[in-house]
């Protein structure tokens, strides 16, 4: 299923965010350190992690304690939480199942909610009351945190600037995942977002086989360059899911192949002007990435003024 | 008229005239606020938000007024409507209590039963 946008904010509290990470990144001596250290981060925030599994045996203790039915609400919960913050108490609870560099995200964004000033005091109050966040504000503040901790993660521009000295390639921001210490998945969404090329990523589940169509791979998520949108439109992929009849589900590395290497494929632009694209894919094992970018305009429309 | 139309009428009247007694009380003009909050609060602005135009301000400009007025913060929140009785909010809407990363919305039960977790394990580490 198509996840939820989870980072999109507007210039303005993008402007907001990227000053606060600068502020985490320079007050915790940070800037121009690689890979971020994310402790020092979460030190300049405040917070502190709890070294124990959210599924701690004070749990299960208090699980066995009778309180059957509030131990079933609890453990649905917890299995629906990768990262928590308890606001009141300065600690950061972590799913310590996470591969490092998913938890060093996970870290980043619960630091978020204790170091942006106009979140933590109001997570403070709601968690011992009968009240809330609205659902818009809380859902603000998530993104603003996703943002955060992916700016600190890959030191505001320093990723992109590292990746523009490199060939455009889905290897550039695989490569580069390993020197910040973030996931593939991340790093090819902040190579994306950031590009000045017109390049999106369809970022799919991995395929499961399917009687008839092959094999069919859902779309999890689009990530579009601004130009890209431009050119394009907002919501440029909007099938469910591929499978080896359409250009993109023929990208989709077979067997134990990592990637497909590069394809020519045409996009149409919301003008309708055909462009040549280029189209590669990789895949981790967990999802298949295909990144696309426009390298030529083949049918343009011409419009005749008159004298 | 629908119902919610007076609701948003009064929260933004009920904030901007509290916004404006904050500042007459600090003996600040419009254009004082403005240079408290680093221009990110302009004096059209806030007289609008005084006078009730504007019903629900940014989360960001509440909190630049919270800190040149010296008022709370939470107080300016809940005035704007930010801050709500738990358990109002539809289904798939995000949850506002726990701060979590989390792959889906809590619901309110999972919410509370999360958070007295919390209290418990805070209460254990004490």
């Amino acid at each position: 299923m198509r996840r939820p946008d989870d980072c999109s904010l507007t210039p303005g509290q993008l402007a907001i965010i990227r000053r606060e990470a600068e502020r985490a990144l320079r007050e915790a001596g940070a800037l121009g350190v690689f890979p971020t250290p994310v402790e020092r981060i979460m030190s300049v925030a405040n917070v502190e992690e709890v070294e124990e599994d959210l599924l701690t045996p004070g749990l299960l203790a208090k699980i066995r304690a009778g309180a059957e039915k509030a131990g079933g609400i609890l453990k649905r919960a917890i299995s629906k939480v990768m990262g928590l913050f308890h606001a009141s108490a300065g600690l950061v609870y972590l799913d310590q199942s996470l591969i490092e560099v998913k938890k060093r995200f996970v870290r980043l964004h619960e630091s978020a909610h204790g170091f942006l000033p106009w979140q933590r005091p109001l997570y403070a109050v709601v968690e011992d009351c009968d009240k809330s966040l609205d659902p818009d504000a809380a859902d603000l503040f998530d993104r603003e945190a996703n943002v955060f901790a992916s700016e600190v993660l890959f030191q505001l521009d320093a990723f992109r600037d590292m990746a523009e000295s490199r060939t455009f390639e889905v290897w550039t921001p695989v490569r580069l995942a390993k020197q910040f210490k973030a996931s593939i998945y991340a790093s090819i969404r902040q190579y994306v977002s950031k590009n000045y090329r017109a390049c999106a990523v369809v970022v799919l589940d991995m395929p499961g086989l399917i009687e008839g169509d092959g094999f069919r791979a859902n779309l999890r998520r689009v990530v579009q360059s601004p130009s890209f949108t431009q050119l394009f439109g907002e919501n440029f992929w909007t099938a469910p899911y591929y499978t080896p009849a359409d250009a993109i589900g023929r990208l989709i590395p077979q067997g134990k192949r990592k990637s497909s290497g590069k394809r020519n494929i045409a996009l149409v632009d919301r003008n309708g002007t055909r462009h040549e694209c280029i189209a590669e894919s990789f895949t981790q094992g967990h999802q298949v990435f295909v990144l696309v970018h426009s390298v030529k305009t083949l049918t343009a429309k011409f419009v005749f003024y008159a004298a | 008229m629908s119902d919610e139309k007076p609701d948003e009428t009064n929260t933004a009247e009920s904030l901007g005239r509290y916004l404006k007694s904050a500042r007459l009380g600090s003996k600040m003009t419009l254009r004082d606020v403005e240079e408290a909050t680093g221009k990110e609060v302009s004096n059209a602005y806030l007289s609008q938000l005084e006078s009730g135009k504007i019903s629900k301000p940014s989360v960001h400009v509440l909190y630049a007024l919270s800190t040149s007025l010296g008022v709370p913060y939470e107080t300016l929140m809940e005035r704007a409507g930010y801050i709500v009785p738990s358990g109002q909010r539809a289904e798939g809407q995000k949850h506002g209590k726990a701060a979590t990363y989390s792959i889906d919305n809590l619901s309110s039960d999972e919410e509370k039963e999360l958070m007295d977790y919390l209290n418990f394990i805070r209460s254990k580490r004490k």
